[in-house]
């Protein structure tokens, strides 16, 4: 858009002379405000909300899934290296270290507890999977990628085939 | 935008610019247990093409740089999401674009979580598992960002070529 408004006549004779300054049609100065106005300025406000929509619809995303949609699992199947290595029910407290003998070069002590599943320790340099939340639903997990370890819950439809007492 | 020739020329560089954001999204692993998820930076281009030439030509663009990057850079999961994400979200921007309710940053947000959306949802269908679901919040959120930076961006840049070529803000 043009920063200036220009008389239809003048259009014309712009092209003529066919400058390329001048669009093809003639702009009414009240359409070169709107159009100025959706550079930036006055629509800012619709998108302040839209992105506020968002966040919302995301918020309630989070719970509706957390609350309702995710189901107790009862299983929780330790990966090593997107190998299953280790089957544990949920049910039965215990505490399970997954060290070299198991093959992974380091070492993740997992906890089992009162239907939660958590990593107690490892000796990764960052921790992150000692930091995450316990878990206890159908579909999470908890990952240490230094180690290549993924924890992961299962329920009703998963198969064990070995539970570790 | 008026010539032909310069339609097309543009177009062209614009797919470029479309597959080199695929190939530098595609070497940014997303936290996601989902192989094939990306970000949608490509759409940087595209709403170029929706701001600068035209609707009709933005669907092509897109459609255009969703299976060149598919044949070049991606697998076959990744080329699915990509496409049913990607066109989603250029249908979406040139509606919501008709509405001439938001700026550029608001269609770019559109797009952006529509992107990402469109990708949840093809995995969902296409892994036949439900937990993928559960980043929907997180990508949703990542949809407004990328969509507010893009948005910014796309405005920076077709303030700098409204000389040489009319930008159609408002259709």
């Amino acid at each position: 858009m043009n920063e200036k408004a220009i008389h239809i006549l003048d259009c014309n004779v712009a092209k003529a002379t066919d400058r390329s300054i001048v669009n093809d049609k003639a702009i009414h100065p009240l359409d070169l405000n709107v159009a100025k106005a959706t550079d930036g300025s006055v629509v800012k406000k619709n998108d302040i909300i839209l992105a506020a929509s968002f966040v919302v619809i995301a918020i309630i995303c989070a719970i509706v899934i957390q609350v309702f949609v995710k189901k107790d699992g009862n299983i929780a199947v330790v990966n090593i290296d997107g190998q299953v290595y280790k089957t544990l029910s949920l049910s039965v407290n215990t505490e399970l270290k997954i060290d070299n003998e198991s093959g992974i070069d380091g070492y993740n002590v997992l906890v089992i507890e009162n239907g939660f599943a958590y990593m107690k320790d490892a000796n990764c340099a960052d921790k992150i999977c000692v930091h995450q939340d316990k878990i206890s639903k159908v579909g999470e997990t908890i990952v240490c990628l230094p180690h290549k370890v993924v924890i992961e819950i299962e329920g009703e439809d998963a198969k064990l085939d070995g539970v570790v007492q | 935008m008026n010539k032909k020739g310069k339609r097309v020329a543009v177009c062209g560089v614009l797919t470029t610019v479309a597959l080199i954001f695929s190939y530098i999204e595609a070497l940014i692993p997303i936290p996601i247990g989902i192989p094939g998820v990306k970000l949608g930076i490509a759409n940087i281009a595209i709403i170029a093409v929706i701001y600068i030439v035209g609707d009709t030509e933005a669907i092509i663009v897109n459609l255009l740089r969703i299976v060149l990057t598919g044949i070049l850079f991606g697998n076959f999961y990744s080329f699915l999401f990509s496409l049913v994400g990607g066109m989603l979200s250029v249908i979406l921007m040139i509606l919501v674009k008709k509405i001439k309710k938001l700026s550029m940053v608001g269609v770019s947000m559109i797009g952006g979580v529509a992107h990402n959306v469109g990708q949840i949802v093809a995995a969902v269908f296409l892994m036949d598992n439900t937990a993928i679901a559960y980043y929907l919040p997180v990508l949703i959120i990542a949809g407004v960002v990328t969509g507010i930076v893009i948005g910014y961006v796309g405005q920076l840049v077709t303030k700098r070529v409204e000389s040489n070529f009319k930008v159609n803000y408002y259709n």
